[in-house]
C-alpha cells in the first residue's frame, strides 16, 4: 500500500510540475523560446487535466520572488538538483545545479566522411504501441527537485 | 501477462505473451531487478557500490557481478572515446549508466531460460523484446516526445530479439547548464534513441551518444548493427541511414 501511495504521490507531483510548466511556457513572452515555434506538436494537445490542476495555483498562489534550491533527487544515473528563479511572482528560469552525465572531459572525435543523415520535424503519432522508449528517470527526478524548490516559494 | 513495478527509482515492466506464463515466473524477474538495485544503487548505504565507495571492500573481494560491470564500463569507455565514465572526480564509482541496460538484458535472458519466447522487459524506457507481441506481430515501440511526456513521435517495429534505449531529457525551453562549465548550455540535443542487437548495447551507446550531443548521431552511424534517432531542442530529428527500415 505504501508503494501505491508513493506512486500516486509521484504521479501527482508530476502532473503539478508539468502544469506549472505549461503556465511557465504561456507566461514566457514570444520569441524567448524557439522550441514552441518550430515544434510540430500542438500545445493545445497537452492533457487538459494538467491545465485544470494548475489553474487555481497560478491565480491564488503567486510565488515569492527569489531563488529556491530544490532537493537533490536520485535519477538512478546520478543526482538531479534544480534551482527555481522567481521574478515578478512568476517562475522565470530553472537552473540545473546537478545533472547526471558521463564524463565529457576527454577526446573530441575526428570526423571521417559520413553520409548526410536524413532530418525531419518530429510529429506526434497516434497509433497504439506496446511500449514507449524515453528518458523517464531524469524527468521524474527533475519534477521532484523542482516541486521541492517551488514549495519554498509559496 | 503483464506487470509493472517501481524499482531502481523507475517503472519496470515485464510482459510475457506466451499462454503458459505464470505469476511465479513474473515474480522471479522482478526479484532479479530487486537484487540488482540492492547491489548497485549508489544511493543505498548497504549496496556493494556504496561499500566500495566508502572503502569497506577490497578489490579482490568484489563480487563477480561487480567485476563484470567494472569490466564492461571500462570497455564502453574505450569504445566511446572517453564519453562514458563511471568514475567521478573524487574517484567514486556510479555504474548506473551500465547497470540499467545490463540488468534488463539479464532479466530478459532469465525469461528465456524459464522457457518463454514472446515477451518484453522494460526499465525506465529502455526495452528488450523477444519474439512477437500478443497479436503475433512485431513489437511496436513508440519513441517518446521529449517535449511532451504523454506523446510519441515515432513508431519502430522490432521483430528480432533486439533492444531499444533512449537517453536524454524531456526538459524543454529553459536553459540547462553543464555542471562542469556553468556558462555552457548542454542541451542542443534533447534525446537520442538507439536500436541495437540487445538493450545492453543500445543503452550504453545511447548514453555515450547523448553525452556527445550533436556528434552523437554520427557516432551511432559508425557503429555497425545500430540505428539511431536524435531529436534536437527545436524539435528536429536526425536519423541514421538505415533507421527507416524499422519504421515500415
Amino acid at each position: 500500500m505504501a508503494g501505491n501511495f508513493k506512486k500516486i504521490l509521484l504521479s501527482l507531483t508530476f502532473v503539478v510540475v508539468f502544469g506549472l510548466y505549461v503556465i511557465y511556457q504561456k507566461n514566457t513572452s514570444g520569441g524567448a523560446n524557439p522550441v514552441v515555434d518550430t515544434l510540430q506538436t500542438n500545445p493545445s494537445q497537452i492533457n487538459n487535466n494538467q491545465d485544470i490542476a494548475m489553474a487555481p495555483m497560478s491565480k491564488k498562489n503567486k510565488f515569492k520572488n527569489g531563488q529556491y534550491t530544490g532537493n537533490s533527487v536520485d535519477a538512478f544515473y546520478g543526482l538531479v538538483q534544480v534551482q527555481a528563479i522567481i521574478a515578478g511572482g512568476k517562475l522565470t528560469d530553472i537552473k540545473f545545479l546537478d545533472y547526471p552525465q558521463v564524463d565529457d572531459a576527454s577526446l573530441s572525435r575526428s570526423n571521417h566522411a559520413l553520409p548526410i543523415l536524413k532530418s525531419e520535424a518530429i510529429q506526434t503519432q497516434s497509433a497504439n504501441v506496446n511500449a514507449v522508449s524515453g528518458a523517464t528517470e531524469t524527468s521524474r527526478a527533475f519534477g521532484e527537485s523542482l516541486s521541492s524548490a517551488l514549495s519554498q516559494a509559496i | 501477462m503483464k506487470e509493472t513495478r517501481f524499482l531502481m527509482g523507475m517503472p519496470v515492466v515485464v510482459e510475457i505473451v506466451d499462454a503458459n506464463a505464470t505469476q511465479e515466473s513474473i515474480n522471479k524477474i522482478f526479484d532479479y531487478f530487486k537484487y540488482v538495485d540492492e547491489k548497485f544503487s549508489p544511493f543505498k548505504e548497504t549496496s556493494e557500490v556504496s561499500k566500495i565507495n566508502n572503502g569497506l571492500i577490497k578489490e579482490k573481494d568484489y563480487s563477480q557481478d561487480m567485476q563484470e560491470i567494472l569490466k564492461l564500463a571500462k570497455q564502453t569507455k574505450e569504445e566511446a572515446g572517453g564519453y562514458f565514465d563511471i568514475t567521478d572526480n573524487n574517484g567514486k564509482i556510479n555504474p548506473s549508466g551500465i547497470v540499467k541496460g545490463w540488468a534488463i538484458f539479464n532479466a530478459s535472458k532469465l525469461v528465456q531460460e524459464i522457457g518463454f519466447k514472446n515477451y518484453y522487459v522494460e526499465a525506465g524506457g529502455d526495452i528488450q523484446v523477444s519474439g512477437k507481441n500478443s497479436n503475433g506481430e512485431p513489437w511496436k515501440i513508440g519513441i517518446k516526445n521529449p517535449f511532451n511526456n504523454s506523446e510519441i513521435v515515432k513508431i519502430v517495429l522490432l521483430d528480432k530479439n533486439q533492444g531499444i534505449a533512449t537517453s536524454g531529457t524531456y526538459v524543454r525551453g529553459q536553459h540547462i547548464y553543464n555542471p562542469k562549465n556553468r556558462t555552457e548550455e548542454m542541451t542542443q540535443i534533447v534525446s537520442i534513441s538507439v536500436i541495437g542487437p540487445n538493450v545492453y548495447e543500445a543503452d550504453r551507446f545511447a548514453t555515450a551518444a547523448f553525452a556527445m550531443q550533436k556528434e552523437g548521431i554520427n557516432f551511432i552511424e559508425k557503429l555497425s548493427g545500430f540505428e539511431g534517432y536524435m531529436i534536437n531542442k527545436n524539435g528536429m530529428a536526425t536519423m541514421t541511414s538505415n533507421f527507416e527500415a524499422y519504421t515500415k
